[in-house]
């Protein structure tokens, strides 16, 4: 464990008491928070049915979620005031609102038919349209002019954001399905896509799919036995991810100028021949349920490749936009893995059912051709993507070995040199030594388990556990307090964790403060009772449970520094965030009522 | 929608589509069944499919979506009409990168100190980091929030963009532009202290994409941008042209002197009124892009303070005002905190060009009496004791002194350290506030971020 370990030498004995900038006592009066969040959905759906073998489906849908944050930083007085400048005493106020609405459209037109009595067939033509809308707008005051003021129109200068993202996709499909003796079924389809996000130069996208299920066990040859059901199944097809609204547009932000006048500046370079990563995959897959069906399992492997894989390439800032990054269409990603489920019912008598479930999966993933692209660099802390490695996987220079001098100082620091990107090479000055291959920051494997015990007719207890493993963390929290405050353990006593010492030296922010994060969390347990009808009955009820569930109930991980290893940045698209800045998800109890009428 | 001649009627369509066999009719021939009804069931929804999928102008009109908070290319650069609005532009980026330059280069220099920012670090203990992430924040960062010390991306943009408009403006016509030659010269003045700058703060330099170059190359093409500025300025004279005119002839003297060709300096700066002008950065509220960061960093957040060097600085005994600053007493990790008095606000100008530096640069070159008059009509100016000598290597001195003083915190000292040779301060290897020791940096070295994504670096 690379723990915290000394106070801040120069604030000793001053009133920050070893704190960095103030005593925790102080934290706690500086700033509260305030969010809250509304959310409505609504949705249409027509369902029609001109003849016996025809029918259409309309569904219009909305989704509309509003957030509302406040964070206010109080005037400080007394004791709290001598912690900050005086401008920063006075104290803030933001005001925070995220809009978010989706709107769906879904059309969808099937016939059914039955060519001979036993070939059927099934035929469906769809438009579907998807819009996302969020807006943000921030409202921002600064220097309160007296203590227990706290609106943004008493502060002294006031500023105002506000943003905008929307993407469109329309799309149109057909689908025809065949169907032997009810126990085969062959699947063709091709689906068009047209995306807001597209370059300007690129159209329409085009994915067909295939698949195949064969109910095995409905055969006449198929033994009775061991296994009840058995299904197989096969697809392959395409499909696509679209970028991000407006990655292709080159662009210029609206910004104040001078004298307050209306300017503009560099902001995304683009990209007109940006399109959407296209994606083949096949899946291979069985369903058997064992013993009677008390054992059920659920097994896919898949293989998908993805070609012209949008990667974000840094820019050249000389050429302008250095402020941004460019989305390109280059090179082939590959993803392969598999998906288990374990279902049984080890226990089920009249007054006691077991259920059990158990999910894993595993993935591995790498980037098969950059396209000629060579290495693309700053996709976040020592992340890079290369050729034949994981998608933004970590690389660093891996140290080996080194002493410490007798003034305690870490020297004759040797790192492995490499092979082609990956460890295993010669042991050298680590000057010599090349950054490798460290590990990946999605998890390799992850997965669930679900338990459900039914006790009598009135009381279930269930819990849910979930788990993730194989892939690292850059912890910005470790690499403030360990390289850049020097404040841990291995900073002042180097021989307490000699090639983490090592590590610091050489690398910028390397495996030191980047670990790998595994967790196991038990999310949930609950426990449900049905009341007895007649209470219910007496408010006119037909039925009442009380469930009490505590979530989030316990974290076992390696990853100790951080409060959380799912907060911040692990496994997040931003790798680079402080942990300590974030709210972890807290303890909770709920207690509910539900009566049914 | 294309023109309804390549969209026959839905009729004629299906007409077209029933006189052909799909893959699934064929399939269903060869296995012998009724295909009839499935025919025109099949022909139904292909029409529906094909009519769809044709009309990509429909498809376009349907997923439009308005930019709403930027604006595109063309939308600026097609029309000339935004040639003003684009000249505005250019300074005002140009003004971004100057505040976070002059923090930046002034935590290099040791005018200021991190007081517990983290981003600062590296550059407060001489050792820049290249590679960007924490301790390379100037090489990664733009100048648009608090505490940024970036500043090759706020440069190098606020130079692509000034040659950007220049290029632009040249390639339409005075009809299309009012006072578009007043244009160019303005850009052109703001490319080149860009330009300058860039070849002053950097060990080395990339433009546009191109290979590495020398502080030396990247001054001698700020000087040519400066020369187009003043030819511009010249003929489009009034007092917006003598203006930019006076604020260029500043800065090409600062890049002949970079250069060493000292007698062609000392014609720029003596073209400079003696007294009197002055060119600012205008800074203002409303956007962090607006704010006098160095105001904001050591007086309102208390990011930096002012270091040591220039915490109490005297001329016989008295204090010079152009340095003025306040001990407020123990602050963040048990550190004295100073804040300065030449940035009084967020919309404190930073000065980008003057007659006192015009001035000065003659009293570099020429030497002797005439510097010794320029210094004492800035020592009278500020209250102090007359300075007088005839000892050449005294008088240098304290030219350069008046320097340290005049410029502080504008952006000036982080080539006058290297032009004279001056120590670093604390020297490297001498222990860093904040943990481990100083290194040597003297320059930002040409970042990563750069050499990773150009062919020519």
């Amino acid at each position: 464990m690379r723990g915290i370990y000394a106070p801040f030498p120069a604030s000793l004995g001053t009133i920050q008491r070893g704190f960095l900038t103030y005593p925790p006592e102080v934290a706690r009066i500086y700033l509260s928070q305030k969010e809250d969040v509304a959310r409505i959905t609504g949705g249409v759906s027509l369902n029609h049915s001109p003849t016996s073998w025809l029918t259409q489906r309309l569904n219009v849908g909305i989704d509309e979620v509003n957030e509302a944050s406040a964070a206010t930083v109080p005037f400080k007085t007394g004791f709290a005031a001598q912690f900050f400048s005086p401008a920063a005493a006075q104290g803030s106020r933001g005001i925070g609102r995220r809009d978010i609405t989706q709107t769906t459209v879904d059309y969808s037109a099937t016939a059914n038919k039955n060519l001979t009595s036993k070939i059927g067939t099934k035929s469906s033509v769809g438009l579907q349209f998807y819009r996302k809308f969020q807006k943000f707008q921030t409202l921002t005051g600064t220097s309160f002019p007296a203590p227990g003021v706290s609106t943004i129109s008493s502060t002294a200068t006031r500023t105002a954001t506000e943003t905008f993202v929307e993407n469109k996709t329309f799309g149109v499909y057909f689908q025809e399905q065949l169907s032997f003796n009810d126990r085969f079924y062959l699947t063709g389809a091709i689906r068009a896509d047209d995306n807001s996000a597209f370059g300007a130069e690129f159209n329409l996208v085009t994915y067909p799919k295939v698949s195949a299920a064969w109910v095995v066990s409905e055969e006449p040859f198929w033994p009775r036995g061991l296994a009840t059901t058995f299904r197989l199944r096969g697809a392959y097809g395409t499909s696509g991810q679209q970028p991000d609204q407006f990655a292709a547009l080159r662009s210029f932000q609206a910004v104040p100028g001078p004298g307050g006048t209306p300017a503009v500046r560099p902001q995304f370079l683009g990209n007109p021949s940006l399109g959407p990563e296209k994606g083949t995959e096949i899946e291979l897959g069985f369903e058997a349920g064992l013993f009677q069906d008390k054992l059920g399992i659920d097994f896919t492997y898949f293989d998908k490749r993805t070609k012209d894989a949008i990667l974000a390439k840094s820019v050249a800032p000389s050429t302008g936009f250095g402020l941004g990054v460019q989305f390109v269409n280059i090179g082939e990603v590959k993803n392969k893995g598999w998906e288990l489920q374990l279902n049984t019912t080890p226990v089920s008598s009249r007054n006691l059912k077991v259920d059990l479930t158990f999910s894993v999966s595993h993935t591995d993933n790498k980037i098969v051709s950059m396209g000629g692209v060579g290495n693309i660099t700053g996709v976040g802390i020592n992340q890079e993507q290369r050729e034949g490695f994981p998608v933004a996987a970590f690389y660093w220079k891996h140290v080996v070995s080194a002493e410490l001098n007798a003034a305690g100082q870490v020297v004759n620091i040797m790192c492995d040199r490499g092979v082609n990107g990956a460890p295993g090479g010669e042991t050298v000055p680590c000057a010599q030594a090349a950054s490798i291959y460290t590990g990946q920051p999605l998890p390799k494997y992850e997965g669930a388990f679900n338990t459900t015990i039914q006790v009598g007719s009135r009381l279930t207890l269930s819990g849910i556990a979930d788990f993730k493993t194989g892939g690292r963390n850059f912890s910005a929290d470790i690499a403030i307090q360990c390289q850049i405050l020097r404040t841990c353990e291995a900073n002042v006593d180097p021989a307490s964790d000699l090639l983490g010492a090592a590590d610091m030296l050489v690398n910028n922010f390397g495996i030191f403060s980047t670990p790998e994060a595994r967790f196991l969390k038990i999310r949930q347990i609950s426990a449900s009772y049905r009341l007895p009808e007649r209470w219910a009955g007496l408010i006119g009820g037909s039925g009442a449970f009380l469930t009490v569930a505590a979530r989030n109930v316990a974290t076992f991980t390696n990853f100790k520094l951080g409060i959380d290893p799912e907060i911040g940045n692990v496994y997040g698209a931003q790798h680079n965030q402080e942990a300590f800045q974030a709210v972890p998800m807290p303890f909770q109890l709920h207690t509910t009522l539900r009566v049914t009428f | 929608m294309k023109p309804t001649t390549s969209h026959p009627e839905p009729a004629t369509e299906n007409r077209t589509i029933r006189s052909k066999e799909t893959p699934f009719m064929a399939i269903f021939r060869h296995l012998g069944m009724p295909i009839g009804r499935t025919r025109r069931h099949l022909a139904l929804v292909g029409a529906v499919l094909l009519s769809a999928t044709a009309c990509e102008e429909t498809f376009d009109d349907i997923i439009a979506v308005d930019p709403q908070d930027r604006v595109s290319e063309a939308a600026l650069f097609d029309d000339p009409a935004q040639a003003a609005l684009l000249v505005s532009s250019v300074q005002g980026s140009f003004e971004c990168a100057l505040g976070t330059y002059a923090l930046s280069t002034g935590l290099l220099v040791n005018e200021v100190n991190s007081l517990g920012a983290t981003q600062m670090f590296s550059l407060d203990s001489h050792q820049p980091d290249k590679a960007g992430g924490f301790s390379g924040q100037y090489a990664v960062t733009d100048c648009g929030s608090n505490g940024s010390v970036g500043v090759y991306i706020p440069m190098s943009t606020a130079r692509w963009f000034a040659d950007k408009v220049v290029t632009a403006l040249q390639g339409w016509t005075d009809a299309q532009v009012t006072n578009r030659t007043q244009l160019i010269a303005t850009a052109s003045a703001y490319s080149g202290y860009a330009h300058l700058l860039l070849g002053e703060g950097f060990c080395s330099m990339a433009l546009d994409g191109g290979p590495e170059l020398t502080p030396a190359q990247v001054f001698a093409l700020a000087e040519g941008k400066f020369t187009q500025a003043i030819t511009a300025a010249t003929t489009a004279g009034g007092a917006t042209g003598t203006d930019i005119a006076t604020m260029s002839r500043v800065g090409r003297a600062r890049a002949r002197l970079n250069q060493g060709r000292n007698a062609e300096a000392l014609a720029d700066a003596q073209l400079v009124p003696a007294s009197g002008y002055v060119k600012n950065a205008t800074r203002g509220t409303g956007s962090v892009l607006r704010e006098n960061q160095l105001y904001v960093n050591v007086n309102r957040t208390g990011a930096a303070t002012i270091a040591p060097g220039y915490q109490d600085v005297r001329f016989n005994g008295k204090l010079d005002p152009r340095v003025s600053v306040n001990n407020l007493g123990a602050s963040t990790g048990g550190f004295i905190r100073f804040t300065q008095n030449k940035y009084t606000s967020e919309t404190s100008s930073i000065i980008i060009a003057s007659s006192i530096e015009a001035q000065l640069i003659i009293a570099e070159i020429q030497g002797g009496q005439t510097a010794v008059d320029i210094i004492n009509v800035l020592h009278t100016a500020n209250g102090l004791d007359p300075f007088s000598s005839s000892d050449p290597t005294e008088i240098r001195n304290q030219v350069i002194e008046e320097r340290r003083r005049q410029f502080f915190l504008d952006g000036h000292r982080v080539f006058d350290k290297i032009r004279f040779n001056i120590p670093l301060d604390p020297a490297a290897g001498a222990p860093y506030r904040w943990g481990g020791v100083h290194g040597s940096a003297r320059c930002l070295p040409l970042p990563d971020i750069e050499r990773n994504n150009s062919d020519n670096t």
